[in-house]
């Protein structure tokens, strides 16, 4: 039975021996394109998320040094001082994971050892909905507990009352627009989707990899 | 390195032909997945070492990249006009002579999964346990153990056929 795979194995390989060559103008243009792979779109993404987190900490900075709120004591500088420390924890972790992946070929491995790789690379990618989370909550945090930096020069201006009172309420303000927004689903839906995908690629590439284990 | 590397794609397009086919069932995915393994090969050829024969070193970089890649991924429309004008994947089907068996090896290799197809097209090539081995990262004898389970699932799938037929 076998044979007559075999057979037809050996017609297919005619088939292709008459088949055109490529031309020369076809392939540099196939080398000249964008990869689709897994793990470039994987390298893309961390990329991204280090310029993202490098322009929202340069903001911050921006804000520290030109001090455009005219702040006058160390302590109302420090609602944007933690957000820049946050976001500048987090881009430093995902240029660590960037450089990481740099040194991961899939050139020079056998079938197991890409899958493996591939594998780890998405599993710690998976986390992503943890990584962008945290960002995202320290992001909204900050922008709730912002008007705290006014909270001083406030009491001090209208008295103790009126200052707690104005700044629970522009803090209210910002809570309430944050909540109106997530249930909107600006902040979920997409990202969501997207980690669905991978969690389902994962176990695909886990279930493979478990294959080839098995004796 | 170019030229050369060129050359190389065009002595041994076979493999990368037969891989599209088998991992791909319509013409735009192979086209796609073709391209990538091109990619993939261009992008490891600078640490290509003649310690491994070129053929084996190919099949090792156009299976991982099939069976790693993103499945969903297509290629915007506007980048796939030169390779869908300049090019054609011969596939399984069959020409007015061979009419049956390559129907029967599309039907019979479409029932396996991605591994055991990975394993029985190197074996279809006639390539030694040591080199499955190499290509795929399991022990000789796991490439025996896994080859037996496959010709007896295959034997089944064409049993089954030739009984339908």
């Amino acid at each position: 039975m076998l044979d007559e795979l075999k057979t037809a194995w050996k017609t297919y390989d005619k088939k292709i021996e008459r088949s055109r060559v490529l031309s020369d103008r076809l392939i540099v243009s196939m080398i000249k394109e964008k990869s689709q792979s897994r793990l470039t779109r994987v390298k893309r993404n961390y990329l991204m998320g280090v310029g993202y987190m490098l322009f929202w900490f340069l903001l911050g900075m921006i804000v520290i040094f030109s001090n455009p709120f005219d702040f006058k004591r160390t302590t109302e500088y420090l609602p944007i001082a933690v957000y820049c420390l946050c976001v500048l924890v987090l881009g430093a972790a995902m240029l660590k994971t960037t450089l990481q992946l740099r040194n991961v070929e899939i050139g020079n491995s056998n079938l197991q050892e890409a899958l493996l790789s591939i594998t780890e690379i998405l599993r710690k990618y998976n986390r992503p909905g943890e990584f962008l989370g945290l960002t995202l909550k320290i992001l909204l945090s900050t922008a709730v507990l912002f008007p705290l930096s006014f909270l001083q020069r406030k009491v001090e201006n209208e008295g103790l009352a009126s200052g707690i009172l104005d700044t629970l309420l522009a803090m209210s303000i910002s809570g309430v627009m944050i909540i109106i927004a997530h249930k909107a689903g600006a902040f979920r839906e997409k990202n969501s989707t997207k980690f669905d995908e991978y969690q389902r690629e994962l176990q695909e590439l886990k279930a493979l990899s478990e294959e080839l284990n098995e004796e | 390195m170019k030229d050369e590397f060129i050359v190389m794609i065009n002595e041994h397009r076979g493999i990368l032909y037969k891989i599209s086919n088998l991992y791909c069932d319509d013409e735009e995915d192979r086209k796609d997945l073709f391209q990538e393994m091109v990619l993939q090969l261009w992008k490891s050829y600078p640490g290509f070492r003649a310690e491994s024969l070129k053929s084996t070193w190919m099949y090792r970089i156009a299976l991982n990249t099939s069976i790693t890649r993103l499945r969903k991924e297509k290629r915007e429309p506007s980048r796939r006009s030169l390779i869908d004008a300049d090019f054609e994947i011969p596939d399984f089907s069959p020409g007015p002579d061979q009419q049956g068996d390559l129907a029967l090896l599309r039907h019979a290799i479409d029932q396996l999964n991605e591994i055991e197809k990975a394993i029985v097209m190197l074996y279809l090539e006639e390539k030694s346990y040591e080199e499955i081995s190499d290509i795929i990262g399991i022990t000789k004898s796991n490439v025996g153990v896994k080859l037996n389970r496959i010709k007896l699932k295959l034997e089944k799938i064409i049993n089954k056929h030739c009984h339908v037929r």
